[in-house]
């Protein structure tokens, strides 16, 4: 049977999943670590509220609703807060932002291995060396 | 009553799959923030799955023990990123 709080709790778990896989594809995905801070801080936060409210309309009572009330809301504060003190605290130790590489122009420069954090470089100008990879654009094969 | 119980703990392990999905990051993080970011992500799918495991089962009592693991994983993050610093500008 299908009771609408029965469907309502499944929809909104189904979109709370949605959310989180979204954070950790973006968490996976993304070469920064200011961006995976982007990417968890707010899709992260949107996918518990969505999960904390089909856990409260799974309970279907008044003391466990206003407990999970505190908590959605505890959540939302705190959540975006710890990110911004983490990126801050690497914005602190002079960690450069990721930059797109001279060469590349379109969407296919964005393996792991190469985006995050290079600090020992510091130039962070775009204007030296330029291209230091030479890759061919033959080359588009799985190496990385 | 028993669609709602098994719909909340399969959504609760497809969480606690996403969760393990995230601790990739933190064991190859280059650096430690992208390391405190992925623990604190992790932390919150925790407080997610402890509530639904709660409701899944009705027991209201672990509804505290999320409260008291969200107020952690908040400390966990700003005392480490205070502590990574080691000037202590952060926030």
């Amino acid at each position: 049977m299908a009771t609408p709080g029965t469907l309502t709790a499944v929809a909104l778990l189904v979109g709370g999943l949605a959310f989180t896989a979204v954070a950790a594809l973006g968490l996976y995905r993304l070469p920064d670590c200011y961006s995976r801070a982007h990417a968890t801080s707010k899709s992260e936060t949107l996918g518990a509220l969505l999960a904390l409210s089909a856990a409260g309309v799974a309970f279907g009572e008044v003391t466990t609703t206003v407990k999970l009330g505190a908590l959605a809301v505890f959540l939302l504060v705190t959540s975006p807060t710890a990110a911004h003190a983490i990126v801050r605290s690497a914005d602190d130790q002079g960690i450069d932002p990721w930059r797109r590489p001279a060469g590349a122009d379109d969407h296919e420069g964005d393996e792991s291995g190469r985006g995050p954090t290079n600090v020992e470089d510091g130039t962070a100008g775009g204007v030296g060396g330029g291209d230091g990879s030479g890759r061919q654009p033959t080359g588009e094969g799985g190496e990385s | 009553m028993s669609l709602p119980a098994d719909a909340l703990v399969v959504g609760a392990a497809l969480f606690v799959s996403l969760a393990v999905a995230m601790l990739g990051r933190a064991v190859e993080g280059p650096t430690i923030q992208d390391r405190a970011i992925a623990v604190n992500a992790v932390g919150t799918v925790t407080v997610v799955v402890i509530a639904l495991v709660g409701a899944a089962f009705d027991e209201p009592g672990f509804l505290d023990v999320a409260l008291t693991y969200a107020l952690l994983n908040f400390l966990l993050s700003v005392g480490l990123s205070k502590v990574v610093v080691e000037r202590g500008g952060v926030l």
